[in-house]
């Protein structure tokens, strides 16, 4: 069932973007590009979460 | 258009005016549910397709050439072009909170028709536009917030209203939200054991996810989410021993003082341990269960046992007091229109759009998407018999103390209910009693296990689908409290530090300590005063939310209309105004009622007289005119906080009238404050 796998894929892939999980490994890329030292993937994930709890982000 | 895709539209069309025909038709026998959601669909998608389209185009003129502001500033960190419906995805999760399940639930008790209408009418015309418009106007400034904006586009003083505005809707709507999650926990161990739970869960997840496997988001998620449905079948257990009951059993008063600690202890501790973790949880099992509503409702096709209009269309409902103009329109804010989501739209969602075309759908769709759930909610209240409805939801102080005589008033309103069937609904969803439960969420809850036990497992399993419906509300309230508390107390020192240097310092413990001490114990405060309120809390309470919540909506409307008119569209100003005007004829009505009206249950002021008065007759026992004293008091304070929202919605629309009438007779020219205009040179 190849459509039924690539939906799956497709979903599983989707949900690493919008849960942030691919977030670390672009900024990395990113950052080497650019000939830059990238951070940890701990600080990295500690920064991201301090900064997006500083601001409204969860709604009534 | 070609043929068929007319065809298209006009079959939409078609059956959304069949399925409103049924609901319009069906006042004697009972209506499916089935068509509230058929209706509600075609609506929403002839909205999204028609008007979204006609403000997209021909309104804002949004213009895919133009780059956004993720691509000028694309820093890899705030600003980054994302794909749409991956911030489709990240933005309706901040957007739909608990507020679109518990407003509707509330507002049942005028029937469901009235709530229904409302969110189709309100979310197509006012709220979807909202935070469409609010959305694009930000795009076209470098992602500025509403605060910013209000003061560059209008003024300075228009910018402190909009923050001030913030900070005080951060303090109702924590301490209702919290409220709401007492009144579902009160003396049920199943439920408190469940979401004590979820703390520790919460802990092992923070560590899986920082020392172990940092930012394996989904992983940990996956983990959580199956200790916390380990958790909820579990909590039967706990609720039927004699020994393990005994500590997870407590009244409101004391689950309001666990709630404040909890809410002081979530501010200071690190992100990561708690809050972070938390929200993966709380945003994964809200997604999931929406989706299962859903799935539910079509499975199950429930029939509404609600009537479309009920007797309290009068203003006498026990839930809360007023008429369904304006308490209607005050009851469902988040679903309808909720200003709220201004500060989403102009916070991170802006800075993540790679084309000013995907607005429409992240800000419009979004928006339609909320508005749904707060139809699934009303069909969840809806399908419960109206005496069991009545009797979940209306506090003791109306109905009477005693199960007798809460029966006994509530099938004198011709709704009716008896005790057997209340001890027999109880003792099938695991809880000691449903009775007095305001809030919305048990009786969400009872709707949800009526519809999921009835497409899966049956009468045996209703328990566990009540405690996970509870525990699904009680966990994303709390992230909603946790992250509120933490944000106001950001606000807070970033107010202070004006002040005082030090004070604005995130990093210094004693600033952070204070800070979060002054903004637990402003909702603290109120929380415990809508526990021990005699009239349930949610009478006091949910209108004074949902009056900060059109505040802010009128904030914003005020800034993206003020915008329209500086833009020169002035002739397509009516998209914002029209909204805008009916939220300042339903909040100043509902604010002049709440502090004015000389029923003592829906007049703020009327009632701290009338117990005055109670105590000078003599008629007040000694002991309890302590107590009796400090509710006068507290009815004042409300009658205070209402007058200051009102002050704050004339405030800005004084402001931005005053300007719009320049820009209008030509007295003054607008200078519109939009970043300039740069080719896009990302494809779509």
């Amino acid at each position: 069932m190849p459509l039924a796998a690539n939906l799956l894929r497709a979903f599983w892939n989707y949900l690493r973007e919008v849960s942030g999980e691919n977030d670390y490994a672009r900024y990395r890329a990113r950052v080497i590009a650019e000939g830059r030292d990238p951070v940890s993937r701990r600080e990295f994930y500690d920064q991201r979460q301090q900064e997006k709890y500083s601001r409204p982000n969860r709604c009534c | 258009m070609s043929i068929i895709k007319k065809l298209f539209w006009l079959l939409v069309a078609g059956l959304g005016a069949v399925a409103l025909g049924m609901i319009a038709t069906s006042r004697e026998e009972q209506l499916n549910a089935v068509w509230l959601v058929a209706a509600a669909a075609c609506i929403f998608v002839l909205g999204y397709r028609f008007y979204s389209r006609f403000i997209a185009y021909r309104v804002l003129q949004l213009d895919e050439t133009r780059a956004t502001p993720a691509e000028r500033k694309d820093d890899g960190r705030d600003f980054i072009p994302t794909n749409k419906w991956v911030v489709f995805g990240h933005h309706f999760a901040a957007i739909a909170g608990p507020g679109p399940l518990v407003g509707p639930i509330l507002a049942a008790q005028f029937g469901y028709l009235p709530g229904t209408l409302w969110i189709l009418i309100g979310g197509v015309l006012g709220g979807a536009v909202q935070d469409f418009v609010t959305l694009f106007c930000s795009i076209r400034r470098d992602g500025k917030s509403l605060g910013q904006m209000a003061k560059e586009e209008i003024s300075s003083t228009a910018g402190w209203t909009a923050l001030f505005g913030v900070l005080l809707i951060m303090i109702i709507l924590i301490a209702v939200i919290a409220l709401v999650v007492v009144n579902a926990l009160k003396g049920s161990p199943w439920g408190l054991f469940t979401i004590a739970a979820t703390i520790p869960i919460a802990f092992l997840m923070a560590i899986h996810l920082r020392y172990f496997r940092p930012g394996r988001i989904l992983e940990g998620s996956v983990m959580g989410v199956a200790l916390v449905i380990a958790a909820v079948i579990g909590g039967r257990y706990v609720a039927e021993s004699a020994t393990l009951s005994h500590w997870f059993n407590y009244s409101g008063p004391t689950l309001a003082w666990m709630i404040i600690i909890y809410g002081l202890a979530a501010s200071i501790l690190p992100v990561w341990l708690l809050l972070a973790p938390r929200d993966y949880l709380s945003t994964f099992v809200k997604l999931g269960t929406i989706l299962a509503l859903a799935a539910g409702i079509l499975a199950a096709r429930p029939m509404m046992h609600l009537p479309a209009i009920s007797r309290f269309a009068d203003g006498t409902g026990p839930i809360f007091a007023g008429k369904i103009f304006p308490f209607c329109f005050i009851t469902i804010a988040c679903g309808a229109i909720s200003g709220f989501h201004s500060l989403i739209s102009s916070g991170t969602t802006p800075k993540l759009i790679t084309k000013e075309t995907h607005a429409r759908m992240i800000g419009y769709g979004s928006m339609l998407m909320e508005s749904f759930v707060g139809i699934m909610a009303i069909v969840a209240a809806g399908v419960l018999q109206p005496g069991v409805y009545f009797a979940v939801n209306s506090p003791s102080g109306v109905v009477g103390e005693t199960a007798g005589k809460a029966v006994a008033t509530i099938s004198g309103w011709g709704f009716p209910v008896t005790q057997a069937a209340m001890a027999d609904l109880a003792s099938k969803v695991g809880e000691i009693t449903l009775f007095n439960r305001t809030g919305g969420a048990p009786s969400l809850a009872v709707g949800m296990a009526h519809i999921f036990s009835n497409v899966l497992g049956g009468t045996e399993v209703m328990g566990f689908w009540y405690h996970f419906a509870i525990m699904f509300e009680a966990l994303f309230i709390l992230t909603v409290l946790d992250a509120g508390t933490r944000v106001g107390r950001f606000m807070l020192q970033d107010l202070l530090g004006h002040i005082w240097k030090p004070l604005g310092r995130t990093g210094w413990y004693p600033g952070v300590v204070l800070t979060s001490l002054v903004v637990v114990g402003a909702w603290g405060y109120f929380l415990y005063q809508g526990v021990v309120d005699p009239l349930g809390g949610i009478n006091s309470l949910w209108p004074l939310f949902g009056i900060s919540n059109q505040l802010l909506a009128a904030i914003a409307l005020c800034v993206c209309t003020t915008i329209l008119i500086k833009m020169k569209k002035l002739r397509y100003a009516w998209v914002t105004l029209a909204p805008l005007a009916w939220l300042v004829a339903v909040t100043m009505t509902a604010s002049y009622q709440k502090i004015w009206s000389p029923d003592p249950r829906l007049g703020f002021l009327a009632q701290a007289q009338m117990l005055t008065d109670r105590i000078a007759s003599g008629a007040i026992p000694a002991a309890q005119i302590a107590t009796t004293q400090r509710l006068i008091f507290n009815n004042r304070l409300d009658a205070a906080v209402t007058l200051v929202f009102a002050a704050l919605v004339v405030s800005i629309l004084v402001e931005s009238g005053r300007h719009w009438w320049a820009y209008a007779a030509g007295s003054r020219e607008p200078v519109l404050k939009e970043t300039p205009a740069q080719l896009s040179s990302l494809e779509a």
